[in-house]
C-alpha cells in the first residue's frame, strides 16, 4: 500500500481514512454533550429557539443560579451521600468477606461462597416488591438507609476479592503469620493495601452505578428531600407547563452539575481503573 | 501450609477441631467474623427478598388486601396476556439492536484510541465523555435532540436532503421508529464504557506479537483478524454478556423518554414490572413476572456462556 510521512511516523492510505473517520466520529459524539453545556449557560429566551443556535448569546449563570436555589441542590448531596456511603460500606463488606473465602478455612466455606455465587444472575427486579415491603414495614422507605441497604448484598465484590486475593501470593502473608501476625492484621496491613486495583476498580464500578442508579431510588423515595438527582431530574421532561424554555435551562445545568462526580472519577482515576480492571475483571 | 510451623496447628481438643473444613484443616473461628457482616447483608436483602418475592408471585396480593395463595395463577395470567409477550418481544428486539451495534463501535473506540494516533486522547475523552450522564440525563437531551419539530437532529436532516424539509421523522412518537431511537441514544451513551473494557483487554495483547506479525507481512486487517480478536476473547466475553444481562434489565430510557409507548411499542418486561407493581397494585402479577424474567436471563446467560466456551474449544 502507499504511504505518506507525516511527524517522521509511514502513515498509509487506510490508516489515514481511518483516522479522520473516527475524529469525525468523536467530535460528533461530543455534540449533545456539548450542547447540553451551552444550553445551561444560555439566556432564558434563546434556549429553545428553532433554528437551532449553538453558541449563547451572552453567557449567563441564571441557570445555575436557579438550580443553586433550587432542590436539585438537595438531589445531588442525597446522591453524593448515598453513593458514597454504599461505596465504602460495600468495600469495607466485601473485601472482609472476599478474603475469608479465599483465604481463611472454616467449616461451610465453600458451601457459602456457591450458595453467595449462585445470586450473581439474580436480577434486582425480582427482589424489588419484597425488599419495598420489607423496608416500608421497617419505616425505612423514603430514608437514606433504605437507599443504601438492598445494594450491599450484591454478590459480584466478593467474588471480585476473592479471586484477587487467591491471585496473590501466600509466601508475605505466611511469613506475617509466623511473625505473629492476626489474621486480622495480616488482612488489614499486608493483603489489603496489596489489593489496591481491585478496591479502585470496584469502588469506582459501585460509585458509578449508584451516582446513576435509577429503578430502587425512584421506587423507595416519596418526598422531594430524599430523592436522589437521576430520580428529581425525571421532573424535568418537557411538555409540562408552558416555561419550558426555562426549564430545559434549569434541566442542563442540574445535568452539568450531576456529571461533574462521575468526570472527577474518570480524570483522576481512568489509570487505575484500567489497571484494576485488567487484573480483575476479565478473568472471571 | 501444613509444613509451616504455624501456632494455631497445634492440635488441641475444641470446637475448631471437629469442625474441620472438607480439605481437613481446623476451622478458625475468626472466618466467620469476617464473613458475618456480608452474609448478614446478604441474607437480609437477598436471600430474604428473594424467598418473599418467589412467594409474593403465588398470591393475588395487591398492597391493602390479606394475600390468599393462588397458586400459579399470576404465571399462567402471564404467559397468556398479549401484554407480556409485547413487552418480552420489546426487550428481546432491543436486546437484539443494541448488544451487537455497541460492542461493534465500542470495538472500533477501542481499536481506534489504542492507535495513539495523533488526538486519541481527545477521541478517548469523546467517547467517554456521554457516561458521566446519568440514565435520566441522557433521555432529556435526547428527548430534545429528536423532538420532531425543533429538534437538532431533523433540522440538519433538512440540509441532507430536501426530503427532510417536508417529512420530519417522527423519531420517538412513533411505533416502530421509537425502539431504534432509544437504541441510538443508549449506545452513545453507553459505547465509552465498553471501550474502557476492551481497551484494558487491548492493553493486554503483548507487542511483540504484532511486530512478529510485521516481519511475517501482515496488513493491518490481518493482523487484527488474527491476533487481536482471539486474543481479546475474555473482554469480549466479559462485555457479550454483561451487555445482554444489562439489555434485559433495559427500563430508565423507555421510563424517560416514551413512558413505554407508543401503544406500548416500548415497553420493557422490567418496565412491566413497574407498572404493575407501583401503578397498577398488583404485586402478585408484577412478582411473577419478576421471576419469569429471572429464568430469562438465566437460561440467556448459561447458553450463551456455553455458546462461547464451544467457540473457544473450536
Amino acid at each position: 500500500m502507499t504511504s505518506v510521512r507525516v511527524w517522521g511516523h509511514r502513515v498509509t492510505l487506510g490508516q489515514g481514512l481511518f483516522w479522520a473517520a473516527g475524529m469525525v466520529a468523536a467530535l460528533l459524539w461530543l455534540v449533545p454533550f456539548l450542547w447540553m453545556i451551552s444550553t445551561s449557560l444560555k439566556p432564558e429566551g434563546q434556549i429553545l429557539r428553532y433554528p437551532p443556535e449553538w453558541l449563547p448569546r451572552e453567557v449567563t449563570l441564571e441557570s445555575y443560579q436557579r438550580v443553586l436555589s433550587s432542590q436539585v441542590v438537595r438531589w445531588f448531596w442525597n446522591s453524593f451521600v448515598v453513593a458514597t456511603v454504599s461505596t465504602l460500606l460495600t468495600l469495607g463488606l466485601n473485601s472482609a468477606a472476599g478474603y475469608a473465602f479465599a483465604r481463611i478455612p472454616f467449616w461451610g466455606r465453600e458451601v457459602l461462597f456457591v450458595a453467595v455465587l449462585t445470586t450473581l444472575m439474580m436480577p434486582f427486579e425480582a427482589l424489588v416488591i419484597p425488599l419495598f415491603v420489607m423496608f416500608s414495614a421497617a419505616g425505612l422507605a423514603n430514608t437514606y438507609a433504605g437507599l443504601i441497604l438492598p445494594g450491599l448484598s450484591s454478590a459480584f465484590g466478593v467474588f471480585l476479592f476473592r479471586q484477587f486475593f487467591l491471585g496473590l501470593p501466600r509466601d508475605l502473608e505466611d511469613a506475617a503469620r509466623i511473625d505473629g501476625c492476626s489474621r486480622w492484621g495480616v488482612f488489614w496491613r499486608i493483603a489489603l493495601p496489596l489489593a489496591r486495583p481491585a478496591l479502585v476498580a470496584l469502588a469506582i464500578l459501585h460509585f458509578m452505578g449508584n451516582w446513576n442508579n435509577l429503578f430502587w431510588p425512584l421506587i423507595v423515595t416519596s418526598s422531594d428531600d430524599v430523592k436522589t438527582l437521576p430520580v428529581g431530574m425525571i421532573q424535568f421532561r418537557p411538555g409540562f407547563g408552558a416555561d419550558q424554555g426555562w426549564a430545559f435551562g434549569l434541566a442542563m445545568a442540574a445535568a452539568t452539575i450531576q456529571a461533574v462526580p462521575p468526570l472527577v472519577v474518570f480524570l483522576f482515576l481512568q489509570r487505575q481503573f484500567m489497571k484494576g480492571i485488567a487484573t480483575v475483571g476479565l478473568k472471571g | 501450609m501444613a509444613e509451616l510451623p504455624l501456632p494455631a496447628v497445634r492440635p488441641r481438643p475444641g470446637i475448631r477441631g471437629w469442625l474441620r473444613t472438607s480439605s481437613g484443616e481446623r476451622t478458625e473461628l475468626v472466618g466467620y467474623l469476617f464473613v458475618a457482616p456480608y452474609l448478614l447483608a446478604f441474607l437480609l436483602f437477598m436471600v430474604v427478598p428473594a424467598i418473599g418475592g418467589l412467594y409474593v408471585s403465588l398470591t393475588n396480593w395487591g398492597g391493602l388486601n390479606v394475600p390468599r395463595l393462588i397458586g400459579l395463577a399470576n404465571y399462567a395470567e402471564a404467559l397468556n396476556s398479549a401484554i407480556f409477550w409485547q413487552t418480552v418481544r420489546n426487550t428481546v428486539y432491543y436486546t437484539i439492536l443494541f448488544v451487537p451495534l455497541v460492542t461493534v463501535c465500542g470495538l472500533v473506540a477501542a481499536v481506534f484510541v489504542h492507535q495513539r494516533f495523533p488526538g486519541y486522547t481527545l477521541a478517548r475523552a469523546a467517547f467517554y465523555s456521554p457516561y458521566v450522564m446519568a440514565v435520566t440525563v441522557t433521555g432529556l437531551i435526547w428527548l430534545w435532540l429528536l423532538n420532531q419539530n425543533w429538534g437538532v437532529v431533523n433540522y440538519y436532516l433538512g440540509y441532507l436532503h430536501p426530503y427532510f424539509h417536508t417529512f420530519r421523522p417522527p423519531w420517538l412518537i412513533d411505533a416502530e421508529w421509537a425502539m431504534p431511537s432509544i437504541v441510538v441514544a443508549t449506545v452513545w451513551w453507553l459505547v465509552g464504557y465498553q471501550m474502557v473494557i476492551l481497551l484494558a483487554g487491548l492493553q493486554e495483547i503483548p507487542d511483540e506479537l504484532y511486530e512478529a506479525a510485521k516481519i511475517d507481512g501482515g496488513s493491518p486487517l490481518q493482523n487484527f483478524w488474527h491476533i487481536t480478536l482471539p486474543l481479546l476473547r475474555p473482554a469480549l466475553t466479559f462485555v457479550l454478556v454483561t451487555n445482554v444481562i444489562g439489555s434485559l434489565r433495559v427500563f430508565g430510557q423507555m421510563f424517560l423518554m416514551t413512558s413505554g409507548g407508543p401503544a406500548g411499542a416500548t415497553t420493557s418486561v422490567v418496565l412491566l414490572i413497574y407498572q404493575s407493581a407501583f401503578q397498577n397494585f398488583r404485586l402478585g402479577y408484577s412478582a411473577a413476572v419478576s421471576y419469569l424474567l429471572f429464568l430469562g436471563i438465566l437460561v440467556v446467560t448459561v447458553l450463551q456462556l456455553r455458546l462461547m466456551r464451544g467457540n473457544q474449544a473450536a
